[in-house]
């Protein structure tokens, strides 16, 4: 039941805040209030916290490490409480751009800021939904072996649907910054650059995946080897997906340092660089973790533990730019209720 | 003729307004206007901008620690009653 009321307040969510109606397919503005956010997000803490605690260990994972019941509990407090204590700073962050971008929606800049804070929401309840969804995933596939490769791959479509609609959103908000009046929008060169190196990093981390070893690409369960050329198809169109996501987020991140950049007032470019700042560092790290999680096939073989203390800085880079999101959010709202 | 004084006097003090607040000048002058000299932003006159700079000082005071930016808009803002 607690899984049910959580699927039905997510799609509440990405109905009513996002305005995005899954079942219609149509968009519209209309927004819940903060409250009504806080609770949805309650709830998906509380659902991860039930479902880490009251759902049965893997048997063979703590007989391979030699941890008792206790100890795996304590384990996994352990890796929830910082992991509960990122969602809250990226619920915060969000919760504030938001705010003072809706306090000023009248206004061409608070338009296009209210759309990029749409996307870092999308991120925000994405992280927690993520977990939640994991979790499952990994029960139901060791309660049914032959559901693991179905999860997996829906698992990772999932991922690319909140991904996909984050940056795209984010993507149309910084579009907006182009009609805001006094602001002509300058390349800055060095954002440019550091955009197109991080893309070509990462583009050219996959071809040389999928031309050394396809398999840890192709398919999900690593104990095969072989796939199918469907299986193959499948996953040059996830990640070609995931790329054009990847370059909307790069872009939308790209536009608001060059916004910070370009806009007049020396007083509101100190508190906007901080937002830019923050945007550009959560769009970034959500990207590096996103695509690690997807090479995770092919690292696994290289040093596992080396790259979840990877993700695990990133998640924390997400949350630091969090913080920066909502310091210069705060500084902007000051301007307005001065 | 007043009206288009007014409307133009405000768009100068829009203009200095937006040198240290971008976007968001608009909107911060229009409400110190209608908070503070209980007027519309185009019927704004020499004779308020005294006032107005007070209360504009008091506002950017609190936004910013930097006191040259206060004094240089303040100034700013003076220089257009001189006009």
């Amino acid at each position: 039941m607690s899984i049910g009321v959580h699927i039905y307040c997510t799609y509440r969510a990405f109905t009513e805040e996002f305005g995005i109606n899954i079942l219609r397919l149509s968009m519209k503005n209309t927004k819940l209030s903060t409250k009504s956010l806080l609770f949805l997000f309650l709830i998906h803490v509380v659902v991860y916290l039930c479902l880490a605690l009251f759902l049965p260990p893997d048997k063979a994972s703590l007989d391979r490490y030699n941890i008792i019941g206790s100890q795996y509990y304590l384990i996994i407090l352990f890796i929830a409480v910082p992991l509960i204590l990122i969602w809250s700073i990226a619920f915060y962050g969000f919760v504030k751009f938001r705010s003072y971008s809706s306090s000023i929606i009248e206004s061409k800049d608070g338009q296009a800021l209210y759309r990029v804070s749409q996307g870092l929401g999308f991120l925000a309840f994405g992280l927690p939904f993520s977990s939640i969804f994991s979790s499952l995933a990994n029960y139901y596939s060791r309660v049914d072996p032959s559901m693991s490769e179905l999860l997996t791959i829906l698992n990772s479509y999932i991922s690319l649907f909140i991904a996909g609609s984050a940056y795209y959103l984010a993507w149309k908000g910084s579009q907006k910054l182009d009609e805001v009046e006094g602001v002509e929008l300058k390349p800055v060169t060095w954002i440019n650059v550091l955009t197109g190196l991080i893309l070509l990093l990462i583009v050219g981390s996959y071809v040389y995946v999928y031309l050394t070893n396809p398999a840890t690409l192709a398919v999900p369960d690593r104990s095969r080897t072989s796939y199918t050329m469907l299986e193959l198809v499948v996953s040059i169109l996830r990640t070609f997906l995931y790329l054009v996501t990847w370059c909307l987020g790069l872009i939308a991140a790209s536009k608001m340092l060059s916004y910070s950049n370009s806009v007049q007032g020396i007083i509101y470019k100190k508190a906007v660089r901080f937002l830019a700042i923050g945007v550009f560092c959560v769009i970034l790290s959500s990207i590096f973790t996103q695509s690690l999680q997807l090479l995770g096939n092919f690292f696994s073989n290289l040093n596992l533990s080396g790259i979840l203390q990877l993700i695990a800085v990133l998640l924390v880079a997400i949350s630091i730019g969090y913080i920066l999101i909502a310091l210069g959010a705060n500084k902007l709202q000051k301007i307005e209720d001065a | 003729m007043d009206n288009e004084q007014g409307k133009d006097l405000y768009q100068k003090v829009l203009a200095v307004t937006t040198d240290f607040l971008g976007p968001a000048a608009e909107r911060f002058i229009s409400r110190q206007i209608k908070t503070h000299l209980n007027k519309d932003p185009e019927q704004i006159t020499t004779d308020d901008i005294a006032k107005l700079s007070e209360w504009i000082k008091v506002a950017i005071a609190l936004l910013t620690e930097d006191s040259q930016i206060v004094d240089d808009f303040t100034k700013s803002m003076l220089e257009l009653a001189k006009k």
